[in-house]
């Protein structure tokens, strides 16, 4: 972890967003990297990165290092986090 | 045996990945693609997936399904890219001693894959094309057990 490094405390996170499918294309790019306060849950970056459009917001589930997590739950540094739009594979 | 591919799906290789002296039963599903959807003329479907996560999702349920019913074992492909109509996107086989535990395992199987593994099937019409959600999918209801980190 970096978030410690030379003593600060650890007031802001990087971490990796990757995105698929439609939130994919809204973005136009497959990763994108963030800089978060300490703090913020997986459901608040979604809010942040993906503010409400005339659509409405598309609903979707959260992966935290590739495990689903509940909206609340908190980054940290170094997180991979993923926006899982609704699902279509078989 | 649990795979991402962009290659045809070889059932007998997945078949073979299940059968052994001990099962009673064999059930091979394929999951194939569809020439039309509500009316609609699809002229093409093409899959994406979070492929570590995917993979790792596609595991859990092999061996969710083998601990639920003991002697089963699960085999599960999924295909990724563009997949012609009539060609597999998924294939799934599972053994078990006997019939009952083979169909219900692989219900299972393909109930499971389809609310929680994270692959996308996009739809090209001639018109446009569309994000395709499953009706399983497990946007707003519970998605069963959140996995522990």
């Amino acid at each position: 972890m970096s978030g410690q490094k030379d003593g600060h405390t650890a007031a802001h996170l990087q971490v990796t967003v990757l995105l698929f499918a439609g939130l994919r294309e809204r973005l136009g790019a497959d990763r994108s990297e963030q800089t978060v306060a300490a703090g913020t849950t997986v459901a608040d970056l979604y809010a942040q990165m993906f503010p409400v459009g005339p659509q409405g917001r598309l609903p979707v589930m959260f992966a935290l290092d590739q495990c689903y997590v509940s909206g609340t739950t908190a980054l940290h540094d170094g997180a991979e986090v993923a926006f899982i739009p609704p699902l279509g594979g078989g | 045996m649990i795979f991402l591919t962009h290659a045809v799906l070889d059932e007998p290789t997945l078949r073979a990945a299940v059968t052994h002296s001990g099962a009673g039963a064999v059930l091979v599903f394929h999951g194939i693609t569809r020439d039309n959807f509500q009316g609609r003329t699809v002229t093409r479907l093409s899959y994406e997936a979070y492929e570590g996560m995917a993979e790792a999702q596609m595991t859990a349920i092999a061996r969710e399904a083998e601990a639920r019913w003991p002697g089963v074992r699960v085999a599960i492909g999924h295909r990724l890219g563009v997949v012609p109509v009539e060609e597999a996107s998924v294939i799934i086989a599972v053994s078990a001693p006997h019939r009952g535990d083979c169909y219900a395992a692989s219900r299972f199987a393909i109930d499971t894959l389809k609310a929680r593994v994270p692959i996308w099937k996009k739809e090209h019409y001639a018109d446009g094309a569309e994000w395709k959600a499953n009706k399983e999918s497990g946007h707003g209801v519970d998605v069963g057990e959140i996995e522990e980190r």
